[in-house]
């Protein structure tokens, strides 16, 4: 074997195995939803209404610009029917459960709902101090938190994203213990602070009153009606099941949670959610310091287009549209580049305005 | 279920993939064979024992791929570091241990870089297979450790994610000595056949939670699952040029190609392709 032999090997060798740098998204083909069994009645754009072309048009944004590079599902559902759905980077992400970040507030907000519909909880009111109060320390102003206080982000605890969640993740102790150690920074009930503390409060609180595990009670009493079959929650280190985070869905069952909300919390015309606290839930209890938007009870209120949405880090959006029957779910790879990050107004304008 | 946080799944999440276990017994029998194979044309040609200890540096260009965090290739290049102790007598033993560094970036990472950090050692236990005057082949089985970790920093999921393993596959030696010895050309082979593996769990909000030393290590040594050749693709390769410097020493250089594509049943697959360049000399 001569030099010049050697040489064209190591070129091959060097051609033949640099991994293929893949585009984050297939070009986009159809948005039709397949049939999966799942619970889902297909349908079309035209029997539900709404208008092909401007639906083609939000898909092929997703699909074509950068800002939204990171999409991994775009669902829309009207009239409890899947009408569109597309999966930008692997079609094989609509049998996948994917972490659906703090969209899982939403999911513990209507757990307290259940807990309602089941008489296991009679109002808002109810002060944590009342269902775990060896978990309090000699702080007396804590013992004022309410249900409601937590439900919209009010409880005045000191908790800050950026530097507890983590530590919420990594305790070993007590974590509602820790969490109401934090110092009381505002009045309860006075000022919003959006925080993964205190919807894990309620979880707690949701474990007290229905006396098992959080993921357990919204197994029975939420999933398996709803047919959800697959799902992971997590929970911190003492059992409690995280409120704010660490619960992973499929695309299509977020779209259950969408479409029980606007179905005023009955399914198959079974009640699941008191009605009366999924109207309290998704109007305004409080209003964002960070960007002026109102807030239920961790649902996200857009009054300019008459809905309410569950938001999650790095993307994930379910937003519901009560008064034209649409429910949209848009899953993403995390990150939050400021480029690829808020940029949902758009995309949702040209849904919403399909709608007849 | 995680052995560190209490996680509440579904049951049909849970199932084994059975046919795993075929292969790896498949691949179990391969590698008898092969370890055997060589003492068959077993040399007889006794010789003193020669020992040689060398230290190798290494620069090149590195792709991979965490498919847990995105389907993206992060890119940079690489520095090593190696040494490798022979001790050649009726057989060839060879310890080799390796620590490299790797600053990786994609087109979406727009500030700083992710990065990419190698430790391993391994032993090589090596039967000669043929010996003459020009030529020097050998074969055998070799065990390896290897703690291959990256950290991406600039991404939401910024935390630890590794592909570290306990290996052991088949080697091979091959070295042509030239006309004007002590000046040699030599190709290694590696291809690890079974092994063990430990991956981040993609079904964990941060794939490691215990930053504590103690944390770390038992995070990186998560659930190792049993793995044969068909989800532990990996081939180790370089060729090379030994040639003498001064009157005692010797110096070599050439080029080594890298290859892992490896996944878990709990985990998405990681793929690292690295084109390296290296010299070294003998201590």
């Amino acid at each position: 074997m001569n030099l010049k032999s050697v040489i064209w090997i190591v070129f091959a060798c060097l051609l033949g195995s640099c991994l293929s740098e893949e585009p984050f998204k297939k070009s986009f083909q159809t948005f039709v939803p397949q049939e999966l069994n799942d619970g889902w009645e297909l349908s079309s754009p035209e029997d539900q209404s709404m208008d092909r072309q401007l639906l083609e048009k939000a898909y092929e944004l997703v699909f074509s610009e950068d800002r939204y590079v990171m999409a991994r599902s775009l669902l829309v559902f009207r009239n409890g029917k899947l009408v569109a759905e597309a999966y930008p980077n692997d079609p094989e992400d609509a049998h996948k459960i994917a972490n659906i970040q703090s969209c899982t507030k939403s999911i513990t907000s209507l757990l307290v709902g259940l807990a309602i519909e089941k008489g296991l909880l009679d109002n808002l009111e109810i002060k944590f101090y009342d269902l775990f109060p060896d978990l309090f320390d000699d702080h007396q102003e804590k013992r004022q938190i309410s249900l409601k206080d937590a439900l919209s982000m009010q409880a005045g605890l000191e908790f800050d994203n950026d530097k507890h969640t983590l530590q919420l993740y990594q305790g070993k102790n007590n974590s509602i213990q820790w969490i109401l150690s934090k110092d009381l920074i505002h009045d309860p009930g006075t000022y919003m602070n959006y925080n993964d503390g205190a919807p894990h409060l309620v979880s707690k609180a949701i474990e007290t009153l229905t006396m098992q595990p959080t993921a357990s009670f919204a197994e029975k009493y939420l999933f398996e009606p709803l047919g959800i079959k697959d799902w992971i929650w997590e929970s911190s280190h003492d059992g409690v099941t995280y409120g704010a985070f660490s619960l992973f869905l499929k695309p299509r069952d977020l779209g259950k949670i969408g479409q029980l909300v606007i179905q005023n919390g009955t399914w198959d015309n079974r009640p699941i959610i008191d009605p009366e606290y999924l109207a309290e839930a998704t109007s305004t209890q409080a209003i964002s310091g960070h960007n002026n938007r109102p807030y239920g009870y961790y649902f996200w209120i857009y009054p300019e287009w008459n809905a309410f949405a569950a938001l999650g880090h790095g993307g994930q959006f379910v937003l519901m549209v009560p008064d034209k029957n649409l429910v949209v779910v848009f899953t993403a790879w995390p990150y939050t580049h400021p480029q690829l990050w808020g940029d949902e107004k758009e995309l949702m304008d040209l849904i919403i305005q399909s709608c007849k | 279920m995680t052995n560190q946080n209490v996680l509440y799944s579904s049951k049909s999440l849970l199932s084994k993939n059975l046919t795993r276990k075929r292969i790896l017994i498949w691949t179990f029998f391969l590698w008898i064979q092969l370890l055997f194979f060589p003492k068959q044309v077993h040399c007889q040609d006794f010789m003193a024992i020669q020992k040689t200890k060398k230290i190798q540096f290494l620069t090149g260009y590195i792709q991979q791929k965490e498919l847990n965090l995105m389907p993206k290739v992060h890119q940079g290049f690489q520095y090593a570091v190696e040494y490798q102790a022979d001790r050649e007598l009726n057989h060839l033993s060879r310890f080799q241990a390796r620590l490299g560094f790797s600053p990786l970036t994609t087109s979406w990472e727009t500030s700083g870089f992710s990065a990419n950090l190698q430790i391993q050692g391994g032993y090589f236990h090596l039967f000669p297979i043929l010996k003459n005057q020009s030529w020097k082949v050998w074969a055998g089985p070799f065990g390896n450790l290897k703690y291959n970790t990256s950290f991406y920093p600039n991404w939401d999921e910024s935390h630890l994610f590794w592909a570290n393993q306990l290996q052991t596959g088949v080697s091979s030696r091959i070295e042509y000595f030239l006309q004007t010895k002590p000046r040699s050309l030599f190709w290694d082979f590696n291809l690890p056949v079974i092994g063990l593996l430990s991956r981040p769990n993609i079904e964990r909000n941060y794939k490691i939670d215990d930053f504590s030393f103690g944390g770390i290590v038992k995070a990186m040594h998560f659930q190792p699952q049993f793995i044969g050749l068909i989800n532990n693709f990996q081939v180790h390769t370089r060729i090379g040029y030994n040639f003498p410097i001064g009157k005692k020493n010797q110096a070599h250089f050439g080029y080594q190609f890298d290859h892992i594509q490896v996944s878990t049943n709990y985990s998405n697959q990681f793929i690292q392709s690295s084109h390296q360049i290296f010299f070294g000399i003998n201590l």
